[in-house]
C-alpha cells in the first residue's frame, strides 16, 4: 500500500519533495486512531529544520487536498503546521473550516499566522457553517484583531441567536478602539441579557487604556458603565491618578458591595499624610473594611497607623483581634501594645498565639526587645528562644552555659541549642564531648549527628566531620566511631581542591606546582609592542570580534553572534623565551586571555598557551594556564591558590607578567606568582595573541604592552 | 451526553442538586469556634488528586464552610474513567467524604452563579485553568487556583489583566513559597550570604513515557465533552496505569517542565527578586522526543533561562529535583525537605528582624495564608503577576525545546523578540462554545 501511495505522491510533487519522508505521508494518509503516530513525530521533528519545513507543509498540504483522512490525523497535521504555515496553508486548511471537530484544529493554525489572507477566509467561512463553527471562528477572528474580523464579530453581537450574540460582545473586548467601545454601549443601553458581558468588557478596556495612558479612550469606556460596578473600579482608580488611594479609601468608607475589591487594590501605595478620612472613620466601619484598612495600613509599613489599628487587640471577633496582632509584625513599635501582644502568646486561640509568637520574631523595633530581655531576666524561656532567634549576643552564651551546666536535660533547651548553634561554632562545642558526663556526651552527638545529617553531599559531611572531631576526639573513641557510623561516611581532611563546581575542569592536584617566584623586573630592557595610536604590528586572527585603539589602549570588544574565539596576533610569530607583560581591564565583563608562543594549526584554529583572563567572580582563574581550545594546564583550584585567586581585579586595572624561559612558563597577576608550569610539547616560538572569547557580551582594554626577550 | 441527562442521572442516583444547605458545625464533628453563618464559604471545582487534597485542607479550617463540589466525573463504582480511575476522586468520593448533602455540580457556571459562595478553588486540568479563572473573575470570586497558571503565554496575560483590574484575591498553588526551608533559601540568597548568585540548577521530574492506546467509549457519567472544554478535540482514551496521563499530551498541559517550573522556577525568581519579570534569552541544551506512542513530550529536555542581571538558570529533567544555586561564596541547594550548602554553615544562617525579610507565611500554611488574604484582602503570597511570570518563563521553554533553537523574550512588552514561529506558539484557538475573554 505505501508503495502505491508512494508513486501517487510522485505524481503530485516535485520528485525531490516526495522522495522526502514519503512514508510519513502514506502513513499519515492512512492513518487510523490507535495506530503507531511514528509518522507524527518524526514529520515535527524534522519540520523544525527550516531548511525543510517548507517542503514538508508542501507536502502535508497535498495530503490533506488529495486524500480523505482520518480526524485524528488531520489534527495531528495540524500540530506539525502551527509552527510552520505559511500562505500557502490558507486555502487548502480553509476548506474545513465547516467541520465541527476540525474547525478548533484549523483555527488553533490560524490564530497567529500572520498573513492578511487569513482574515478573509475566516470572514467567508462563516456563513453556511453551525454555531459551534461560528464561534471558534469568531474568537480567532476577534484574537487576530483585524479591521476584518471586527466587521465580522460586529455583525454578530446584534444576531437572532442569542448564545451567539453574548459570544460576539464577550469577543468584542479584544479590539481596545473606540468603535468596539461603541458597539458595546449600545448593547448596554439595550439593557438586555448581554448587559453584563458587555459592562465587563468595557470595564476590561478602560482598564487596559487607563494602564497604558490612553485616559480619552477609557474614559469614554467608562462612560455607559455604572460608577459602583464592581470590575470598573480598578480603572477609575487607575484614572484618578495621584488620587488613586483617595477614590479607593471612599469606597472602603462608603463601606458598601465593593469594599473587597478596593481593600486589594490599594496594596502597597498608602501614605500617612493622605489617609486622614479613612483613620478618621476607621472606628465605625464594618468588620470587612476594617480588616481591609489595617491590611493595607501594614503595608504601608508605617507605624504611625498602629494607634488606629491597637484597639482592635481587645475587639471581641477573634479575626479583627488576629488582624491586629499580625500586622504589629511590621508597624507596631510601642512598648504598650507589643506587652499586649506578648500576653497574647498564651492565648488559646492557636491562629492569634503564632502570630504573636511571629511578631517577636520578627519585629526589629527596640521595645520588642526590651520586653523580651525582661521576660528573659524572670527565667522566661520563651523569651530566651526569641532572643536567641534574633542573634542576641548574650542570649546565645547564656543559653550555651545554661546547656553545658546541666540544663541539656531539658529537651527545650536542647532543641534551641540545636538551632541556633552554627557551623562555625560546632568545633568549639564539640571540645565538650571530652566530658566525663555520659548524658551530656549523648546529648551532643544527637545534636552533631543531626547537624551534620541534613547535608546530603556525602563528601562534604566527611569533611565538615573531620573538621569538627578530628583534633577533639581521636578516631579510636568510641563516640567518634559512632558519629561517623550514624552519619555513613568516614570522616577526612578536606580536599585540595574545592571548587566544587569547577572541579570537572581542574588539573590533577599533583601536576601543579604552586608559584612562589617573585615577579621580575619588568622596567628595564623592554621593547614595547604597542605604540598607543595604531595596531601597526598586530592583525585580527579568527572570529569577528573588533579591535581597536581608544585612549592609549587596545580595546577589544565581542560580537555576540561569532562561533569562534577571537585574536589580535602580532606579526612576527618567533617569540620564544621571554618576559612579557601587559595591563588590561574588563569594561564588560568577559572571558579573554593572552595567548603566547600560539601557532595556527592545520584547521586554521589558534592554538597554543594562554594565560586566562577569568571574568567568572567566583572561579576566578585569572593568570592560569590554559591550552586554547583544548584543556586547562593549570588551574587555580588548589587551597594554596587563595591568593592568586585573589590577586585580580574585576573592576579596575590589572598588570599580567608572563615569562617563558625553555620548557617552563610562569606568570604573575599584579606582582602575586600565579602559574608555574613546565610544558615539554609547547616549546616552540610563535606570536602573542589578545583573545576576546565568544559569548554574549565581553569589552576589553589593554595597554602598555612590552616585552624583554631572554637569550 | 448533554447536560440534562446527567443531572437527571445525579437525581435518579440520589444526589442533592441545587441549593445551599447550611450545615450545623456539630455535624462535621467541629467545636464550632465560628458560626457557621459567619463562615467564608466556597465550593470545589475540580475533585481529581490534587483537587481532593486541597479540598480536605480548607474542609478542616474552623473559618471555612463548604458549599459545593464541582467535577465532570461522577462515574460510579469502583472503575477507570478517562485519564484515571474513581476510587479517590471524583464527585461521589467527594461526596462520601465531604457530606453527602452539599450541592454538586457538572458545570461550574452553576457553581460560579451563586451568590453564597466567597471563594473557588480550582483544580482542574491546565487547559482549563484560564477559563475557569475568568469566570470567577467575573463572577467577583476569589480564588485558589492550581499551578502551572495557564496552558499558553497570552491566556496567562489575559488572566493576570482580569484578576488585577477586578480586585479578587488571587492564590496560585505555588506551595513552595509557604514552606520554610523554600523561604529560608530565598533570604539567604536576598540578603547576599552567597554573594552574587551567577548560576541556578533546576531539577524537575521526567515527562511520561509514552504509549501506544486506542480510543474508547467514554464511561457512563463521565462528561468527556466537558472535560475538554477549551481544548481542541480529540478521541477519548484510556491509559489505566495512571490518572495524571493527561499532563503527558501537549493538547492539555506542557507537562513536567510547566507543572515542577512552577515550583522551583517560581523560588528561584523569588531569591533573585525578578518574580515580576522574566528571562531574557532562552536557550534549548538539549532536547529528546519519545518515537511513537500517546505521551507526546520529551523523554528529555534541557534549557538555559539568561536574564539581564547576568544570572542563568538551567533547568533539566536530568539534574538533581530541587533548587541548586551557584553564588561567589558557595552553593545551596534547596529541595522539599532538605536545604544543604557548601561550605555547610551558609543554609544555617539565620535571617535577623532588621533584614530583608520574606514575609509570605503567616503562621500556618499555604492555605490558611490564603483564607487571611480573602479576610484582609492583602495579595496572597503567589499571586497572579508571580505566577504569570513564573509560568511564562516554564512555557517559553517548552517553546525554545519544540523549535530546538534559543528564542529572545522582551520580560516588559512581554513577548518574543524577533522570531515570528515562535510568536505563533503563544496562543491558541479554543473550541466552542468556550472564547478566552478579553
Amino acid at each position: 500500500m505505501k508503495k502505491t501511495f508512494f508513486s501517487t505522491l510522485a505524481a503530485l510533487c516535485a520528485a525531490s519533495c516526495a522522495s522526502l519522508y514519503a512514508d510519513n505521508y502514506s502513513d499519515l494518509a492512512a492513518y487510523k486512531a490507535g495506530e503507531s503516530l511514528s509518522w507524527f513525530y518524526e514529520l515535527r521533528g524534522e519540520s523544525l529544520n527550516r531548511s525543510k519545513s517548507a517542503q514538508i507543509e508542501r507536502n502535508i498540504l497535498g495530503v490533506l487536498a488529495e486524500k480523505k483522512i482520518d480526524d485524528g490525523a488531520f489534527k495531528r497535521a495540524c500540530e506539525i503546521l502551527k509552527p510552520i504555515a505559511s500562505e500557502k496553508s490558507v486555502g487548502v486548511l480553509a476548506k474545513f473550516l465547516g467541520d465541527d471537530f476540525r474547525t478548533p484544529w484549523v483555527c488553533d493554525v490560524f490564530i497567529t499566522l500572520d498573513s492578511s489572507s487569513v482574515d478573509g477566509a475566516l470572514a467567508s467561512a462563516l456563513d453556511g457553517v453551525s454555531k459551534k463553527c461560528k464561534m471558534s471562528i469568531l474568537s480567532t477572528l476577534a484574537s487576530r484583531g483585524s479591521s476584518d474580523g471586527f466587521e465580522a464579530v460586529k455583525k454578530y453581537a446584534d444576531s437572532q441567536d442569542a448564545e451567539l450574540a453574548a459570544f460576539a460582545v464577550s469577543a468584542l473586548v479584544k479590539f481596545q478602539d473606540s468603535d468596539a467601545v461603541e458597539v458595546l454601549s449600545s448593547v448596554v443601553a439595550k439593557n438586555d441579557a448581554r448587559k453584563d458581558a458587555a459592562l465587563d468588557a468595557l470595564s476590561m478596556i478602560a482598564y487596559r487604556a487607563a494602564k497604558r495612558g490612553d485616559k480619552s479612550l477609557a474614559k469614554e469606556a467608562l462612560e455607559s458603565v455604572p460608577a459602583d460596578y464592581g470590575m470598573s473600579i480598578a480603572a477609575r482608580a487607575e484614572l484618578a491618578g495621584n488620587d488613586r488611594v483617595k477614590y479607593l479609601d471612599s469606597i472602603i468608607i462608603a463601606d458598601g458591595k465593593n469594599v473587597n475589591r478596593a481593600g486589594r487594590l490599594v496594596y502597597k501605595s498608602r501614605k500617612f499624610e493622605d489617609s486622614g478620612a479613612l483613620v478618621a472613620a476607621f472606628p465605625k466601619l464594618s468588620k470587612k473594611a476594617k480588616l481591609a484598612a489595617v491590611a493595607s495600613f501594614m503595608l504601608s509599613g508605617d507605624t504611625r497607623f498602629y494607634p488606629t489599628v491597637a484597639p482592635l487587640l481587645d475587639s471581641p471577633d477573634a479575626d479583627l483581634r488576629d488582624e491586629a496582632v499580625y500586622s504589629a509584625r511590621f508597624i507596631c513599635t510601642d512598648e504598650t501594645n507589643l506587652r499586649k501582644i506578648y500576653a497574647l502568646i498564651g492565648d488559646k486561640n492557636r491562629i492569634i498565639s503564632s502570630h504573636a509568637r511571629n511578631v517577636f520574631e520578627e519585629n526589629p523595633s527596640f521595645a520588642a526587645v526590651r520586653i523580651l530581655k525582661e521576660a528573659e531576666a524572670k527565667g522566661d524561656l520563651d523569651a530566651l528562644s526569641f532572643l536567641v532567634l534574633r542573634g542576641d549576643i548574650e542570649a546565645r552564651e547564656k543559653l550555651k552555659n545554661m546547656y553545658f551546666a546541666g540544663e541539656y536535660k531539658n529537651p527545650k533547651i536542647s532543641q534551641m541549642l540545636e538551632s541556633l548553634i552554627t557551623y562555625g561554632e560546632m568545633p568549639a562545642f564539640a571540645a565538650k564531648l571530652k566530658s566525663a558526663d555520659e548524658e551530656l556526651r549523648k546529648d551532643m552527638t544527637k545534636i552533631i549527628i543531626k547537624k551534620l545529617a541534613k547535608c546530603r553531599d556525602k563528601l562534604f559531611v566527611a569533611e565538615a566531620a573531620s573538621e569538627i572531631l578530628d583534633g577533639n576526639l581521636s578516631p579510636d573513641d568510641p563516640t567518634y566511631k559512632f558519629i561517623a557510623s550514624k552519619l555513613k561516611v568516614k570522616p577526612q581532611k578536606r580536599k585540595a581542591v574545592w571548587q566544587g563546581e569547577y572541579r570537572p575542569r581542574a588539573v590533577e592536584d599533583r601536576f601543579m606546582k604552586i608559584a612562589q617566584e617573585g615577579e621580575p623586573d619588568i622596567e628595564n630592557g623592554f621593547v614595547s609592542m604597542f605604540d598607543g595610536k595604531t595596531l601597526d604590528g598586530w592583525k585580527t586572527s579568527t572570529g569577528n570580534a573588533k579591535y581597536s585603539v581608544e585612549d592609549g589602549c587596545i580595546l577589544g570588544v565581542t560580537d555576540p553572534k561569532m562561533k569562534q574565539n577571537s585574536f589580535l596576533v602580532s606579526e612576527r610569530a618567533d617569540y620564544k623565551d621571554f618576559i612579557f607583560t601587559c595591563e588590561f581591564k574588563w569594561l564588560d565583563l568577559g572571558n579573554s586571555g593572552v595567548i603566547f608562543r600560539g601557532q595556527v594549526n592545520e584547521n586554521g584554529r589558534i592554538v597554543g598557551p594562554q594565560a586566562e583572563m577569568d571574568s567568572d567572580p567566583k572561579r576566578r582563574w585569572t593568570g592560569g594556564i590554559y591550552n586554547e581550545g583544548a584543556a586547562w594546564m593549570y588551574s587555580l583550584s588548589r587551597r594554596e591558590h587563595e591568593r592568586a585567586r585573589n590577586a585580580v581585579d574585576l573592576f579596575g586595572w590589572n598588570r599580567m607578567t608572563i615569562k617563558c624561559l625553555g620548557d617552563r612558563m610562569q606568570t604573575w597577576i599584579n606582582g602575586v606568582p600565579v602559574s608555574d608550569l613546565e610544558w615539554k610539547e609547547a616549546d616552540k616560538g610563535g606570536f602573542f595573541g589578545l583573545q576576546i572569547h565568544t559569548g554574549k557580551k565581553c569589552k576589553v582594554l589593554w595597554r602598555n604592552i612590552k616585552i624583554r626577550e631572554l637569550k | 451526553m448533554d447536560r440534562r441527562e446527567f443531572v437527571k442521572k445525579l437525581a435518579g442516583a440520589g444526589l442533592a442538586i441545587g441549593f445551599p444547605t447550611i450545615i450545623p458545625a456539630s455535624a462535621l464533628g467541629r467545636d464550632g469556634a465560628v458560626a457557621p453563618s459567619e463562615r467564608i464559604t466556597f465550593a470545589s471545582i475540580g475533585l481529581g488528586t490534587q483537587g481532593m487534597g486541597n479540598t480536605n485542607v480548607f474542609f478542616s479550617d474552623k473559618r471555612l464552610q463548604l458549599v459545593g463540589l464541582c467535577d465532570v466525573n461522577a462515574t460510579e463504582g469502583r472503575q477507570y474513567y478517562g485519564y484515571g480511575n474513581n476510587d479517590q476522586r471524583g464527585l461521589q468520593v467527594a461526596r462520601q467524604r465531604f457530606g453527602m448533602d452539599i450541592p454538586c455540580y457538572n458545570d461550574f457556571r452553576e457553581v460560579l452563579a451563586r451568590k453564597d459562595v466567597d471563594f473557588i478553588m480550582s483544580a482542574t486540568p491546565d487547559h482549563w485553568h484560564a477559563i475557569i479563572g475568568l469566570a470567577c473573575v467575573a463572577a467577583g470570586k476569589d480564588v485558589y487556583g492550581e499551578k502551572p497558571l495557564t496552558r499558553t503565554i497570552r491566556e496567562g496575560k489575559v488572566l493576570r489583566d482580569a484578576v488585577e483590574a477586578s480586585g479578587i484575591i488571587w492564590q496560585t498553588g505555588s506551595w513552595q513559597r509557604s514552606i520554610a526551608d523554600f523561604v529560608k533559601a530565598a533570604e539567604i540568597i536576598r540578603n547576599g550570604y552567597l554573594g552574587r548568585v551567577r548560576r541556578i540548577v533546576i531539577g524537575l521530574p521526567s515527562n511520561f513515557r509514552a504509549e501506544t492506546l486506542s480510543p474508547e467509549p467514554v464511561p457512563q457519567g463521565m462528561d468527556w465533552e466537558m472535560w475538554q472544554g477549551p481544548a481542541p478535540r480529540s478521541s477519548y482514551y484510556n491509559p489505566r496505569k495512571t490518572f495524571t496521563r493527561w499532563r503527558g499530551i501537549m493538547n492539555y498541559s506542557a507537562g513536567k517542565i510547566a507543572d515542577w517550573g512552577a515550583h522551583h522556577l517560581d523560588i528561584a525568581h523569588w531569591a533573585l527578586g525578578v518574580d515580576e519579570s522574566g528571562p531574557s534569552e532562552i536557550v534549548p541544551n538539549f532536547v529528546e522526543w519519545p518515537k511513537d506512542g500517546f505521551s507526546d513530550q520529551p523523554m528529555r529536555f534541557g534549557v538555559t533561562f539568561y536574564y539581564d542581571n547576568g544570572v542563568e538558570i538551567e533547568m533539566s529533567d536530568m539534574n538533581r529535583n530541587g533548587v541548586e544555586f551557584f553564588g561567589e561564596k558557595g552553593s545551596l541547594f534547596v529541595a522539599r525537605g532538605m536545604i544543604s550548602s557548601n561550605p555547610i554553615g551558609i543554609a544555617e544562617t539565620r535571617i535577623l528582624p532588621t533584614e530583608d525579610r520574606l514575609f509570605p507565611v503567616r503562621a500556618g500554611n499555604h492555605f490558611t495564608a490564603f483564607v487571611d488574604s480573602v479576610l484582609d484582602r492583602r495579595r496572597a503570597s503567589t499571586d497572579i503577576n508571580i505566577a504569570h511570570r513564573t509560568n511564562t518563563g516554564c512555557l517559553l521553554a517548552e517553546i525554545a525545546y519544540r523549535l530546538n533553537r534559543p528564542i529572545k523574550w522582551d520580560p516588559v512588552k512581554e513577548e518574543i523578540v524577533g522570531d515570528e514561529e515562535a510568536a505563533r506558539m503563544c496562543d491558541r484557538a479554543y473550541a466552542a462554545p468556550w472564547e478566552l475573554k478579553a
